[in-house]
C-alpha cells in the first residue's frame, strides 16, 4: 500500500469519527488544520486506525506524530 | 510584590530600564538576579526548595539526555520526577494530612474509647506552600518529561535554566511555559523595540482594568452575598454566582494580561492563557480556551498517557482520562472536598458531552446559529458557575447551603445595599462582554485598541485609564489564583 493510498484510507476514518465530510488530509496536516481533531478524537483516530491498519502503536508514536505524513510513515513502516 | 502595587511598579521599571542597558549577552543575568529577587522578596528561605527543584532538574535531564542505556536514563528520570512530585505534594498537601491524622484519631478516640478531650492539631508544624511552587514544578516536569520523549535537548546553561523557571512576570501564577518556546528566546537578541513595548504597555493596561475595574468591584457583591449565604435571596445568589464566574475570568485573565505585558516589554512572548473562554459554546470547548497553559500541561502529560495506556477500553479510557485527569486537577486547587467536586463536575459534564457529541451536532443543523451559539454559551457559563460554588465554598455543606437556596428559597427582591456597587458590576459585565463579542465575532469590522488612527487608539487607551483612576478598586488584595 503507498503512501497516498495509506492517507485516502485515513482520510475515511478521520470522516467517520469526527463526523465532518469536509475533512481533507495531505502531508503536512496538522492537528490545528482540522476542526474536531483535539485530545477526545485523538484517542478514538488511533483506536480506530489501528484496528483499520490491524497494528499496534507504541506510546512514544502516538504522542510523537507532528503532521499525517508521520502518521502515514509510521503506518507504511509498520505493514511494509 | 503583586502586579498592582506601587513596589512592583518601582521594581520594573528599575529592571527595564537596567535591561536595555546591558550588552543582549548578559541580560539574562540582570533576569535571573531580579527573579530571585522578586522570588525572596516575601519568605526569602523558599529559594532554597527552589534552588533544589532547579538543581536536580537540572543535572537530571543533562543525565537523560546522556545516558546511553536505556534503563539509567529512566533511573535518573523517575528520581527527578519523583523528587518534583514529592515537593510539590509536601508543599500543598501536609497541612492537609497532618490534620486528617488527627481528626481521624480524635474520632476514633471518641467513638471507641468515648474520650472526648480533643487533640490540639497546633501542635503540628504549618507548612506555607513557596511562592509558585507549582507553576515551577509544573514547568520542571513537563521540561523531563520532553527530554525523555527526545523532543528538546538538556539545557547545558545553569543560568539560562533557572531563569526559565523563575522568570518574574510568570512565577506566581503562571502561564505554565514549554522550555522549547521560552529557553530560545533567552538566546535571542532583543534590541529595544517601541512598538513591542507599546503592545506591552496596552496589555498591561487593559489587564489592570479587568483586575481593578472589574474583578474587584464584582468581588465587592460576591463577598457579602456568598460570604453570607443564609440572609440572602435566591435572586441575589444567583447574581452572585454570575458575578463570581466574571470576577475569577477577570481576575485570573487580567493577572495573565499583566504577566504577558511585562514579559513583552522585556522581548519575551509567554504562551496566551485564555481564549474568550465565557464564548464557549460547550464545557469542552471552553476548557480548551480557559487556562490554556495548564489545561494544554495536562492533556500532554496527563490525560493522553492515561487514555492511550488504556485505549483498549474504547471510550471508556477517555471517560476513565476526564475524571482521573479533573480529580487531580480539583485536588491541585487545594486539599478540600470542595475542589474535589469541583473537578469531578468538570469530568462528568465533559463525559455527558463527548456520548452526545453526534445528537448535539445534529440538534444543531436544525436550529439557527444564533440561538445555537446562546444556547450553548448560557448552559456552559450556567454550569461553570454551579460548579465554581464548590470551588468558592470553604466546605461541602457551605456549597449545598447557597445550591439549596438557589433552588428552594421563596425570598424576593434582590440584595443591593449601595446601588452604585450594583452599577458598577453590571457595568463591568458589559464591557467585558462587549470587547470580548466585538474580538469573537466582529474583530475585522472595527478596533479601538489596534486602530490606524493615532488618535483613537490612543483615545481609547486614556479612556481605560481614567476609568481605572475613577472606578478602580485600590485595596482589592491579591489574584485568586495566586494561592494555587
Amino acid at each position: 500500500m503507498d503512501r497516498s493510498e495509506i492517507i485516502h484510507q485515513l482520510t475515511n476514518i478521520f470522516i467517520d469519527i469526527i463526523d465532518n465530510g469536509d475533512i481533507s488530509l495531505y502531508n503536512e496536516t496538522t492537528a490545528n488544520d482540522v476542526d474536531g481533531w483535539d485530545s477526545l478524537t485523538h484517542i478514538q483516530l488511533v483506536v480506530a486506525i489501528e484496528k483499520h491498519f490491524k497494528l499496534r502503536f507504541n506510546s512514544k508514536e502516538i504522542q510523537g506524530w507532528k503532521n499525517i505524513g508521520e502518521l502515514a510513515d509510521s503506518i507504511a513502516g509498520r505493514i511494509a | 510584590m503583586i502586579f498592582t502595587s506601587i513596589v512592583f511598579a518601582l521594581f520594573f521599571l528599575i529592571v527595564a530600564i537596567l535591561y536595555y542597558s546591558l550588552p543582549c549577552k548578559h541580560r539574562w543575568i540582570l533576569l535571573l538576579v531580579s527573579s530571585i529577587f522578586f522570588y525572596m522578596y516575601s519568605i526569602p528561605a523558599y529559594i532554597l526548595v527552589a534552588s533544589f527543584i532547579i538543581l536536580i532538574t537540572f543535572y537530571a535531564a543533562i543525565k537523560i539526555e546522556k545516558a546511553k542505556v536505556s534503563e539509567k536514563a529512566m533511573q535518573f528520570y523517575i528520581a527527578a520526577i519523583t523528587a518534583n512530585v514529592g515537593i510539590l505534594v509536601f508543599c500543598k498537601y501536609s497541612n492537609f494530612f497532618s490534620s486528617s491524622v488527627f481528626d481521624s484519631i480524635n474520632f476514633a478516640r471518641q467513638k471507641l474509647f468515648h474520650n472526648t478531650e480533643i487533640w490540639n492539631n497546633t501542635l503540628l508544624i504549618k507548612v506555607v506552600a513557596p511562592l509558585g511552587i507549582s507553576y515551577i514544578t509544573f514547568q520542571a516536569i513537563g521540561y523531563l518529561i520532553e527530554i525523555k520523549r527526545g523532543n528538546h535537548y538538556a539545557e547545558k546553561n545553569l543560568g539560562h535554566f533557572s531563569t526559565f523557571l523563575l522568570f518574574f512576570p510568570k512565577i506566581i501564577a503562571g502561564p505554565v511555559e514549554r522550555a522549547h518556546h521560552f529557553l530560545p528566546q533567552l538566546q535571542q537578541i532583543k534590541k529595544f523595540d517601541f512598538d513591542k513595548i507599546i503592545i506591552g504597555l496596552q496589555q498591561i493596561l487593559w489587564g489592570l482594568f479587568k483586575k481593578l475595574v472589574i474583578a474587584d468591584r464584582l468581588s465587592i457583591y460576591v463577598s457579602a452575598v456568598l460570604g453570607n449565604a443564609e440572609n440572602h435571596s435566591a435572586i441575589s445568589l444567583i447574581a452572585a454566582v454570575i458575578f463570581y464566574v466574571f470576577q475569577m475570568y477577570a481576575d485570573f485573565s487580567g493577572y495573565t494580561d499583566m504577566a504577558l505585558g511585562f514579559a513583552k516589554i522585556l522581548g519575551f512572548d509567554l504562551m496566551q492563557n485564555f481564549n474568550r473562554p465565557l464564548l464557549s459554546k460547550s464545557v469542552t470547548e471552553f476548557w480548551r480556551k480557559w487556562h490554556i497553559s495548564l489545561s494544554t500541561w495536562f492533556a500532554d502529560y496527563f490525560y493522553t498517557p492515561l487514555a492511550i495506556a488504556k485505549r483498549d477500553w474504547g471510550n471508556w479510557s477517555i471517560v476513565y482520562a476526564f475524571f482521573t485527569t479533573f480529580i487531580v486537577l480539583g485536588f491541585w486547587h487545594g486539599a478540600n472536598w470542595t475542589f474535589l467536586i469541583f473537578g469531578t463536575l468538570q469530568g462528568l459534564i465533559l463525559t455527558i458531552e463527548f456520548f452526545t457529541r453526534k445528537i448535539r451536532k445534529n440538534i444543531r443543523k436544525k436550529v439557527p446559529m444564533f440561538l445555537n451559539n446562546m444556547a450553548g454559551i448560557t448552559f456552559t457559563i450556567g454550569y461553570f458557575a454551579l460548579s465554581l460554588i464548590f470551588f468558592r465554598a470553604n466546605s461541602v455543606s457551605d456549597a449545598l447551603i447557597i445550591i439549596k437556596k438557589i433552588f428552594t428559597s421563596r425570598e424576593s427582591g434582590i440584595y443591593i445595599e449601595n446601588p452604585s456597587i450594583m452599577l458598577f458590576c453590571i457595568f463591568g459585565i458589559l464591557f467585558l462582554s462587549i470587547v470580548e463579542c466585538k474580538k469573537e465575532y466582529f474583530n475585522h469590522l472595527f478596533t479601538f485598541s489596534n486602530n490606524k488612527y493615532w488618535l483613537i487608539r490612543n483615545g481609547y487607551y486614556c479612556l481605560l485609564l481614567m476609568i481605572i483612576l475613577i472606578a478602580g478598586v485600590f485595596d482589592g488584595g491579591e489574584f485568586i489564583y495566586f494561592q494555587f
